[in-house]
C-alpha cells in the first residue's frame, strides 16, 4: 500500500472532516454560550472555509490529472478512480455545497447548529466519494454515507410538526432500496465474480458472466437506484422528504445527491447497455420506468399548491427526462445525462433556495397564493426566480432548454436505421414533449403569481443577506452562461468519457 | 443431495422476500427496522454463498462492510425513532398519516 499516495488521494476529503471536526470543537466549547443564530453564522464560516480548503485540493488534483503525470494512476483497485471527469463533477458537488451551507446558516432548524453543518458536509463526502468510486465496496459504503446523514438531516426539524415523520418515511424507503441495490450488487459479483467496475464490465462484454444473474442484478439495481432518483414507481418518499425536511436541505437532496445517483448510473450501466445480451430487456425496464416518472411527476405537479410539494413532483418528472438519455445506450446518451444533471441541480437549488429564503422570512410553508405580487416589492429575487423555473421548464434561451434538446436527440440518433417516424423512440420523446407542455402549465402558474398577478402583495418586502445574494445571483447566472454557451461542458464531458 | 450454490440462494431469495412482505403487511416501526435487517441478511448469505462456489475472499469482505454500515444505519434509524415517540407518542405506521395528500 502506498500510504503517501493515499494521503494525497483523499486530501481534499480529509481536510473537509477536519474542518467538521474543528467546527464542533469550537461550537460544543468556545461558542456555548452565544444565541444560536450567531453560532450558526460562525460554524457556518468555518464550514464554508473548510469546503474552499477542499475544493482548492480538487483543483489541484485536477490540475495534476489533466497535466498527465503519475501522481493519482494508482486507483486502489477501483476505490478512488480520479480523472479529469470525476475530478470536474467532484469540484461541482463542493460548489453545490457550498451553496447550501450559504443558505442553511440563516435558518438552522434547531439548537443543535454544528451537527447540522456537519451532516452536511458528511454528505459532500459521500457524494464525493460515489463519483469516484469504482469498486462496489466504495459505492455502497459511499452510498450508505450520504444516505445516512440526508436521513438525519430530514429529520432535523424538530419544532416543525411532520420533519420528523417525513424522516422516518425516507429512512426506511431508503433503507429498502439499499436493500434492493446490495442484493442487485450481490448478483452482480456472483455473475462476474469482481468487485471492481472495471473486471464487471469486462466480464459482462466478453459473455462470460451467466445471462440469468446479470438480469436479476441489473432488475434489482435498476429498483435499487430509481429509488435514489426519485424515479416512478419508486417516488413516494419524495414529495414528502422535499416539503417536510428543512429546505436547505431538499435543495441538497434535490441536486447534489441527483448528480451523484446519476453519475453512478452511468458509470454503471453505460456499457453494460452498450454491449450486453440482455440490452433488450434492460432498455424496455428503464423506458417504462421513464414513461411513468414523467407521466405521474408532471400529472402530480398539476394538483399542489404548495410550492414546494411541486418542486418535488417536478423532480420525479425530470428524472423521467433523464432517463431517456440513458435509454440511448450509446456516449451521445451517457454526455446528455451528466450534461442534464448538472444544470438541472443548478436550476433546482435555486428554486428551492428562493422558496427557502420566502418560508423563513413568512415563518410557514408558502403557497403559490402567497406569491401574489411578489414582484412589485421583490423585483431582484422575481428574476432570479423566473430564471429558476424558466429553465426547469426547459425555455430556449436558458440552459433547461438545451439539456433536454441533447437528451431527446441522443435518443433519437441512438437508432439510425430506423424508417419512419412510428420507430425507434421518436414515440418516447413524443411522450416527454408532450408532457412537458403539461408541465409549462404548472411553472407558469407559479410565475404568473409572482409576475402578474395584480392583487395587492402578500409579502412584504423581503431582506435577503449577502451571501444568499451572491448564491443565487451566481446559480443564475450559471445557468444562462450554461444555455448560452453549452458547447464548452458539453466537449469537456465528451473528450473526458471517450 | 449435495448443497450447491443454488440451495444457498434460495435461502437467501427467501429471506430477501421475508424481509421485504414484512415490511409491506408490519405496522410496527421496530419491527420494519427488524425486517430491514432481515433483507441485509439475505444479501449477506448470498454473497458468502457466491465468495464460496467462485473461489474468492472479496463477497466476504463486502460482507463485513456491510455488516457494519447495517449496524449504523439502524442506530440513525433508532435515533429518529425517538425523536418521533417524543413528538406523536406512537411508533405505528397507520397512525402516521399526517403527510397523506
Amino acid at each position: 500500500m502506498n500510504y503517501p499516495q493515499l494521503f494525497l488521494t483523499t486530501l481534499p476529503e480529509l481536510i473537509v472532516v477536519l474542518g467538521m471536526f474543528v467546527a464542533l470543537g469550537f461550537d460544543y466549547t468556545k461558542y456555548k454560550e452565544l444565541d444560536p443564530q450567531t453560532r450558526s453564522n460562525k460554524v457556518a464560516a468555518l464550514s464554508t472555509i473548510a469546503l474552499m480548503l477542499g475544493l482548492a485540493g480538487v483543483v489541484w488534483q485536477f490540475l495534476q490529472v489533466t497535466d498527465g503525470s503519475k501522481t493519482f494512476s494508482n486507483s486502489f483497485n477501483g476505490q478512488v478512480v480520479l480523472t479529469p471527469l470525476t475530478l470536474w463533477f467532484k469540484g461541482l458537488i463542493f460548489v453545490l455545497a457550498l451553496f447550501v451551507v450559504q443558505f442553511a446558516k440563516t435558518d438552522v432548524p434547531n439548537k443543535h447548529v454544528s451537527e447540522y453543518f456537519g451532516l452536511i458536509l458528511l454528505s459532500t463526502l459521500g457524494m464525493g466519494f460515489l463519483i469516484t468510486a469504482q469498486n462496489l465496496i466504495m459505492l455502497f459504503v459511499s452510498i450508505e454515507l450520504i444516505s445516512l446523514s440526508l436521513y438525519g438531516l430530514t429529520a432535523f426539524q424538530t419544532d416543525k410538526k411532520f420533519s420528523v415523520e417525513a424522516g422516518i418515511k425516507y429512512f426506511t424507503i431508503g433503507g429498502v432500496s439499499s436493500a434492493f441495490l446490495l442484493f442487485g450488487l450481490s448478483y452482480l459479483f456472483g455473475a462476474t465474480n469482481e468487485l471492481s467496475f472495471e473486471g464487471i464490465t469486462a466480464a459482462i462484454t466478453s459473455g462470460a458472466a451467466p445471462q440469468n444473474y446479470v438480469l436479476i442484478a441489473s432488475a434489482f439495481l435498476v429498483v435499487g437506484l430509481g429509488f435514489k432518483i426519485a424515479a416512478a414507481p419508486f417516488h413516494l418518499w419524495a414529495p414528502d422528504t422535499y416539503q417536510c425536511g428543512p429546505v436547505p436541505v431538499a435543495a441538497w437532496v434535490a441536486s447534489g445527491s441527483k448528480i451523484a445517483s446519476f453519475f453512478l448510473l452511468v458509470q454503471l450501466f453505460g456499457p453494460v447497455l452498450e454491449t450486453s445480451e440482455q440490452k433488450e430487456t434492460l432498455i424496455a425496464g428503464i423506458v417504462l420506468v421513464s414513461v411513468l416518472s414523467m407521466v405521474l411527476g408532471n400529472i402530480g405537479a398539476l394538483r399542489q399548491s404548495c410550492v414546494k410539494r411541486l418542486l418535488a413532483y417536478s423532480s420525479i418528472a425530470h428524472a423521467g427526462y433523464i432517463l431517456i438519455g440513458l435509454v440511448a445506450a450509446n456516449e451521445d446518451g451517457s454526455i446528455s445525462v451528466l450534461f442534464y444533471a448538472v444544470i438541472y441541480s443548478l436550476a433546482t437549488l435555486g428554486a428551492f433556495a428562493t422558496i427557502g429564503i420566502i418560508d423563513s422570512r413568512l415563518g410557514r410553508e408558502a403557497q403559490i397564493d402567497d406569491f401574489n405580487g411578489t414582484w412589485k416589492q421583490n423585483p431582484g429575487l422575481s428574476i432570479l426566480f423566473m430564471i429558476f423555473i424558466l429553465s426547469l421548464a426547459g425555455i430556449p434561451p436558458l440552459s433547461g432548454f438545451f439539456g433536454k434538446f441533447y437528451l431527446f436527440m441522443a435518443a433519437i440518433g441512438s437508432q439510425p436505421e430506423i424508417a419512419s417516424w412510428s420507430e425507434g423512440f421518436y414515440w418516447l420523446v413524443a411522450v416527454a414533449l408532450l408532457m412537458s407542455a403539461v408541465s409549462l402549465f404548472y411553472y407558469v402558474k407559479v410565475l404568473k403569481a409572482f409576475l402578474v398577478s395584480a392583487d395587492t402583495p402578500k409579502l412584504p418586502s423581503i431582506q435577503i443577506t449577502k451571501a444568499e445574494g451572491a448564491g443565487l445571483l451566481l446559480l443564475a447566472v450559471l445557468v444562462v452562461y450554461l444555455g448560452i454557451y453549452p458547447t464548452g461542458l458539453v466537449e469537456f464531458i465528451a473528450a473526458s468519457l471517450g | 443431495m449435495t448443497i450447491g450454490l443454488n440451495e444457498f440462494l434460495v435461502v437467501s431469495g427467501l429471506l430477501f422476500t421475508i424481509g421485504f412482505v414484512g415490511l409491506l403487511i408490519r405496522r410496527n416501526t421496530l419491527v420494519l427496522f427488524m425486517c430491514l435487517e432481515i433483507m441485509l441478511n439475505g444479501v449477506n448469505v448470498a454473497l458468502v454463498a457466491f465468495s464460496q462456489f467462485n473461489g474468492t475472499m472479496d463477497g466476504n469482505l463486502l460482507v463485513f462492510f456491510i455488516i457494519t454500515v447495517a449496524a449504523a444505519e439502524v442506530a440513525v434509524g433508532l435515533a429518529i425513532l425517538v425523536a418521533l415517540f417524543r413528538k406523536r407518542q406512537t411508533v405505528y405506521v397507520q397512525e402516521l398519516n399526517a403527510l397523506k395528500n
